[in-house]
């Protein structure tokens, strides 16, 4: 059985998550060289210095995308069909957030599409339900 | 290729270039589910690559394998089922994947030091046996892994396959691969699986047309993009060119190794360049080291995970530049038949992970040694060089072998 519970405790990733309940899309930036820092790590890859958790746009463009009509494994039944996605934030696109595209035409979707944060529950079996930040086109 | 680039690097490798022979192999059936462990296939492995050699189990005094999976064939186990007391030389660092490329680099040293004299590398997986349980098997480890567990996981981004669906869609984006082209390619692996006497997919023939009309698993890709999930085993014999003369079989050289690495590995969804692998960083090392370049390859054995994997992995070893790999594989070009003089580029000549059997890599190298012995089911017109493209997502490896 897959675990998906995000830990909205956790002193790394928690963050991530706890803004995400306040419908909000944070990420780590640096004190020092203000850089995005993607994944979260206790010091700025590029300098060193400190991290903050620092609110986005939640704006993105689609890096890159896949329709998945059926769930690969039980635990993603409760979104499936869906549209995973790679999506590359505004603020600096090298960092690819993983998400998902919603409501969309899955027939319209093209890499480098213009893409919006919007918050949305997902409940997978098991799990409590969690607001998650996924895209749709703008 | 691009000379520089900053989302991964090469790692420095001493030059070893001549001084491992492979001498020996051995295999398992291959299988779906078959209730064989892992650690009995390898011993099976073992016992025939020792026996191709022309050795004995008492001659074997060095041993390679993965140690990042717990069940596979350590010096202990060789003790227990050959019944052996001598001490051996042992590394964790070989195996399959990228491993199954780069273990001749660690057997050198272990060889000219004397630590060793005739070393066994091995690799053997049960994932058909357990997949049912999803104990262990290609995604546990992504499962547990903490950053992908609470940021990749609760999106669905998991396992293999959805990776490398989303990898692929940005490839298509940006060169404009099609879906027929992977298919090429994943039908040409086909065909070879078709006519290798031990392929899984043996009796499973697959044209370009019944490709297409699959559904998408996760577009664009389809179940025949995705490597097979098997149980099965196979072991390499490294020692050295000298002792390797006085074997019966016709010795293989090592010509050259490279491997490469992304800057934010293990994390794949921030790599760089999603539509290359590193396999961009380790090739040229093994080029290098061998005095070699593509056009010097008369076969190849590429790690086949995904059918774009493949395909991304050609375009990074220079067989053709990068993007171009769709237009590359179509036409047969990588048929065995194909040989370079006929502008062919013979890959995967035994199935590959997608049609002969998913252990790995480590039959790719096995599949090389016969290739250039003149042994292969699906032989290739007289080749002189093949290469090996290992490859495990945030890491690739190379190997270049002669005659
Ligand atoms: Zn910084």
């Amino acid at each position: 059985m897959l675990e998906l519970q995000p830990d909205l405790e956790h002193p790394l990733t928690g963050p991530f998550w706890r803004a995400s309940a306040q419908q909000q899309l944070a990420i780590p930036g640096c004190e020092q060289c203000d850089r995005l820092v993607w994944y979260p790590r206790e010091a700025c890859s590029h300098c060193g210095a400190g991290l903050y958790w620092r609110t986005l746009s939640g704006r993105g463009t689609l890096a890159a995308f896949s329709v998945v009509k059926r769930p690969l494994f039980p635990a993603f039944a409760a979104f499936s069909p869906y549209v995973c996605a790679l999506v590359a934030l505004e603020e600096d696109p090298a960092v690819r957030l993983v998400s998902q595209v919603v409501d969309c035409d899955t027939s319209q979707l093209a890499c480098d599409m213009p893409l919006s944060v919007v918050f949305r529950e997902l409940a997978p079996d098991g799990c409590k339900p969690y607001l998650a930040p996924l895209f749709k086109p703008c | 290729m691009k000379a520089e680039a900053d989302w991964g690097s090469g790692t420095a490798l001493p030059d070893i270039r001549g001084q491992v022979a492979i001498a020996g192999i051995g295999e398992t059936a291959y299988s779906g589910p078959s209730d064989r462990t892992s650690k009995g296939m390898a011993a099976e492995a073992i016992a025939r690559c020792v026996a191709d050699a022309g050795l004995t189990p008492d001659d074997i005094d060095g041993i390679m394998y993965s140690g990042a999976l717990g069940d596979q064939f350590s010096a202990d186990d060789f003790r227990a089922h050959f019944g052996t007391r001598h001490a051996m030389w042992e590394s964790g660092d070989g195996g399959g994947m990228v491993w199954a490329a780069t273990a001749p680099a660690q057997a050198a040293e272990a060889l000219r030091s004397g630590k060793a004299r005739y070393i066994v590398n091995s690799f053997a997986v049960d994932w058909a046996s357990k997949r049912g349980a999803m104990a262990g098997g290609p995604g546990a480890w992504h499962a547990s892994e903490l950053i992908k567990a609470q940021l990749e996981l609760p999106f669905g981004w998991f396992p293999q396959p959805l990776y490398f669906a989303t990898f692929a869609s940005r490839h298509m984006h940006e060169y404009g691969t099609t879906e027929a082209q992977l298919g090429e390619l994943v039908t040409a692996f086909r065909r070879h699986a078709n006519s290798q006497p031990d392929a899984v997919m043996k009796d499973r023939a697959l044209s370009l047309e019944d490709y297409l009309n699959r559904p998408h698993l996760a577009s664009p890709l389809r179940v025949e993009d995705c490597c097979l999930i098997s149980d099965g085993g196979a072991a390499y014999l490294m020692t050295t060119p000298e002792r390797a003369r006085d074997l019966p079989q016709r010795p293989v050289s090592v010509e050259g190794v490279g491997h490469g690495i992304i800057a934010n590995a293990p994390y794949i969804s921030q790599q760089g360049d999603i539509t290359s692998t590193p396999q961009h960083f380790a090739a040229p090392g093994a080029y290098a080291m061998a005095g070699l370049g593509p056009a010097d390859i008369d076969v190849l054995g590429i790690y086949d995970c995904f059918s774009i994997t493949a395909l991304m992995q050609i375009e990074d070893m220079g067989f053709c530049a990068k993007g171009e790999g769709g237009a590359f594989v179509e036409g047969g070009r990588l048929d065995y038949q194909r040989s370079r003089r006929l502008g062919g580029l013979p890959t995967n000549t035994h199935g590959g992970l997608l049609s002969h059997a998913y252990v790995l890599g480590i039959a790719h190298v096995v599949e090389l040694v016969k290739q250039l012995r003149g042994q292969a089911a699906n032989q290739v017109d007289s080749p002189q060089r093949a290469a090996y493209a290992g490859f495990t997502a945030d890491e690739a490896g190379t190997l270049i072998l002669g005659v």
